[in-house]
């Protein structure tokens, strides 16, 4: 659950940075396409990092806690513990959804109270119980949110594919680079002059440009359902421990490893 | 993600996938003025919805995502042989008008 918690924050700082990437490429369309690129427009921009960020906020909170609710056992209470739930108690009120409008469901906040007594009072059961609803609704919101998510990446993908092409149309991208796979293996570097006819290697680059475009969607929609089968489990362990014997499995759920993928890309 | 969103992005990327193409036949800066405005307002439609919700149930929202897929589909045809810079430019006004009255029902 640790992990789950932590590759959610990660996750969300990930699609912040693509926020990020996205206003630098809307920077570039304006010098090289001439599109009218705002102050307003920025503005615009950052309202989505901004709630995205908290986002990231909130999951570095759920792992907090659900850090103390794993060593609940044997432990004694510990400041520690009782600030990780108060601070995520504090984010989950003040987040608003993604997009506005879809609240984060008020189960979230009303839990939060209940958890932060039974945690210090070392009741696992119980805290599993106040914590079977806030899980679940964390669940809701990012599966509620997923499609947006994966839209934000598209539109990303789409934008930096188009300026690509527009580039290597301006013969404004080295071609070096293309050369490289078949000298690799045999120790030797390219040389390419600027005068070398570019015609073959601009299609090239647009064919390695169109597949690379298409394997960055896909591995974001990969990786959003990941997360999404991660968060669920996670909820369905708390779940089973609040209302049955106890937590069947509590090893990272194996969805993980497409988000982790998919972060370490855009680092 | 609902469909008035689904049919914003369609726009918006479609005509980020042809912009280059579009500017390289226009014939005069006005024509060019023109296309980046309009691109600029399908831009605008989109990253706005994507801050606010979509109510996919309300009937009128309905109305507007068919109107709006009509007139891609439009668009989509006039650009492919991109015969005339102002037929284009033409589609596209209707496109984003569409678009433009789909972003201002939703939230």
């Amino acid at each position: 659950m640790t992990t789950t918690a932590k590759d959610l924050g990660d996750y969300y700082s990930a699609l912040t940075q693509v926020i990020d990437d996205i206003v630098k490429l809307n920077e570039l369309q304006s010098v090289v396409l001439g599109v009218p690129f705002i102050a307003s427009d920025r503005a615009q921009f950052a309202d989505t990092a901004q709630e995205l960020q908290k986002r990231a906020e909130l999951a570095r909170a759920v792992q907090g806690v659900v850090s103390a609710f794993s060593q609940l056992s044997g432990s004694n209470a510990s400041a520690d513990v009782s600030d990780a739930a108060a601070k995520l108690g504090q984010d989950l009120v003040s987040i608003r959804a993604l997009p506005t409008g879809s609240p984060v469901p008020d189960a979230i906040s009303q839990a939060e109270k209940l958890v932060v007594q039974l945690i210090q009072e070392h009741k696992e059961r119980d805290a599993a119980k106040a914590m079977d609803n806030t899980f679940a609704a964390l669940a809701d919101l990012y599966s509620e949110e997923r499609s947006t998510y994966d839209s934000i990446n598209r539109t990303y993908v789409i934008l930096a594919k188009s300026l690509a092409n527009a580039l290597v149309d301006r013969d404004m991208v080295d071609r070096i680079g293309l050369a490289a796979p078949a000298l690799q293996p045999f120790g030797l570097a390219p040389r390419i002059s600027s005068t070398a006819p570019a015609e073959g290697f601009q299609e090239l680059a647009k064919l390695q440009i169109n597949e690379q475009a298409a394997a960055q969607i896909t591995a974001h929609q990969k990786a959003s359902t990941g997360m999404q089968q991660a968060l669920l489990e996670m909820s369905k362990r708390i779940h089973l421990l609040a209302t049955k014997k106890g937590m069947s499995s509590r090893g990272a759920p194996l969805s993980l490893a497409d988000v982790e993928k998919w972060i370490a890309k855009l680092a | 993600m609902g469909n008035g969103l689904q049919s914003l992005e369609t726009l918006y990327l479609f005509l980020t996938t042809n912009l280059s193409a579009l500017l390289a036949t226009c014939q005069n800066q006005d024509q060019r003025a023109a296309i980046t405005s309009l691109y600029v307002a399908s831009r605008r439609s989109y990253w706005n919805c994507i801050n606010k919700t979509f109510h996919d149930d309300d009937p009128a929202v309905a109305s507007l995502v068919s109107q709006l897929q009509a007139a891609q589909d439009r668009l989509q045809a006039t650009t492919q042989g991109l015969a005339s810079v102002a037929d284009a430019i033409s589609e596209i006004t209707e496109a984003v008008k569409v678009a433009a009255q789909l972003a201002a029902t939703v939230g």
